[in-house]
């Protein structure tokens, strides 16, 4: 028991990353690892140690995550709009980078299981076919929905080829 | 260029990109796009994409956790809830239990034993105004059939009881018949045996099996136009009302009790 909450404990910092790029939104995405971790706790006889628990957790946060979606797309958002709109303080693009206030609007704009299997992979780090074993589908899925991210994500960032020229004053 | 370099596809930049190669496999991309200046470009795009995506969100996982997220305070707070649900069941159920316990138990104490006694003087009393009008059908089965009689109403009041002999003060068996409990009665049905002398006044006898306490009461009550005299053992309730003196009901009501006890050296003059 305890053992299981310490490993738990140690992989709720990235839960919360990852449900915070998802929802863009703190306290949701605070809400949504708390369902998450009381569920797993108490489903804990269903998990098998053998398997990896922080798949196990990923994936429990995405089913809530997405039936929430669910929910919210039938009876309409009730977040108010200011929240939604937060953008992160971050320092100004510089050349070469990418403007950072640019980049979560892309990210949000992007279909949801591409933005779920980018943000697994980037933010997350996880290889492939930890990604791929967490959204439940096959590694070529996976890679055509990253490839097309990252297609979406350039184009919609406005880069170039050169993205080194841009300026942003 | 190689024939290596043409196997390497999208999927491989991506993953080189995505710093998912390591060794051999890392070292060809990186020729490749050393020889591939567009596609450089393009893979180094995607660092910059995901910088980005790193700057905007990674310091999300240094942040310290709030209670909240913490997994043992979630798992002792639902531990906690279980237990309270269970204790509130069981809370529940143990009041559940002492209030019906308290509830049949103090059934005496809501409803006094006094007012027992009195509620059987009050039937007595309204079922003698009724009956002793009745000419032709005062009771249900006449003293002719005096041992069907009895037998009957011992056996409906769960109580042996013979018709009292009150010949001697002038009374004359009419007959009797059965009435129902009243709803807030703790004896059973009630028999009313009916007497009449040769005034044609007409005394009625209301015995009904005994209270659950069983106390010996002794009471004398005038009610309207009649009067009626209580009392009550460990076997029967007897109400004896009559339109009658109090001297006379008090000598009828002693051969009553003598002859329904069986106790003809009982202090009934105790009432």
């Amino acid at each position: 028991m305890h053992n299981f909450l310490d490993e738990m404990e140690a992989i709720v910092p990235a839960l919360r990353r990852y449900a915070r790029a998802l929802t863009r939104n703190a306290d949701r995405a605070d809400d949504l690892v708390q369902d998450c971790l009381e569920r797993a706790i108490r489903k804990q006889s269903l998990w098998r140690p053998t398997g990896s628990l922080q798949s196990w957790l990923f994936r429990m946060l995405l089913n809530i995550y997405r039936n929430d979606l669910r929910q919210v797309r039938r009876r309409g958002d009730q977040v108010p709009i200011e929240t939604m709109l937060v953008e992160p303080a971050v320092a100004p693009a510089q050349h070469g980078r990418i403007a950072l206030a640019e980049m979560a609007r892309a990210i949000d704009t992007l279909p949801g299981d591409q933005r779920e299997a980018l943000l697994l992979v980037v933010l997350e780090g996880q290889s492939y076919s930890q990604a791929a074993d967490i959204l439940e589908i096959p590694m070529g899925t996976l890679m055509s929905r990253l490839g097309r991210a990252r297609a979406a994500l350039r184009s919609l960032t406005g880069a170039g080829d050169e993205p080194r020229l841009r300026t942003v004053k | 260029m190689t024939s290596a370099e043409f196997s390497i596809g999208e999927d491989a930049l991506l993953a080189y990109a995505d710093g998912q190669l390591e060794g051999e496999q890392k070292l060809a991309v990186e020729r490749y796009l050393a020889a591939n200046p567009d596609k450089a470009a393009e893979v180094a795009h995607w660092q910059r994409q995901n910088e980005a995506m790193t700057a905007l969100y990674a310091g999300t996982a240094k942040e310290p956790l709030p209670s909240r997220l913490k997994p043992h305070r979630i798992a002792h707070d639902l531990a906690r809830q279980r237990r309270d649900r269970y204790q509130f069941a069981a809370a529940a159920a143990v009041l559940i239990i002492i209030g019906g316990t308290i509830g049949w138990f103090g059934r005496d104490a809501v409803s006094p034993v006094e007012a027992q006694s009195e509620l059987l003087i009050d039937n007595a009393v309204v079922a003698h105004n009724l009956f002793v009008k009745e000419k032709r059908h005062a009771v249900e089965v006449a003293a002719a059939e005096e041992q069907h009689l009895v037998s009957w109403l011992s056996a409906r009041i769960d109580t042996p009881i013979d018709a009292p002999d009150l010949s001697a003060e002038g009374f004359t068996l009419v007959g009797g018949r059965l009435l129902p409990a009243g709803a807030y009665l703790k004896t059973g049905p009630a028999a009313q045996l009916m007497y009449e002398n040769a005034s044609a006044e007409r005394v009625t006898l209301y015995i009904t099996s005994a209270l659950p306490d069983k106390k010996e009461v002794w009471s004398f009550e005038t009610r309207g136009d009649v009067e009626a005299y209580y009392w009550a053992n460990n076997t029967v309730t007897c109400t004896v009302v009559g339109d009658v003196t109090e001297d006379e009901l008090r000598k009828l009501g002693k051969k009553v009790f003598e002859q329904l006890t069986w106790r003809p050296d009982s202090a009934w003059e105790r009432g």
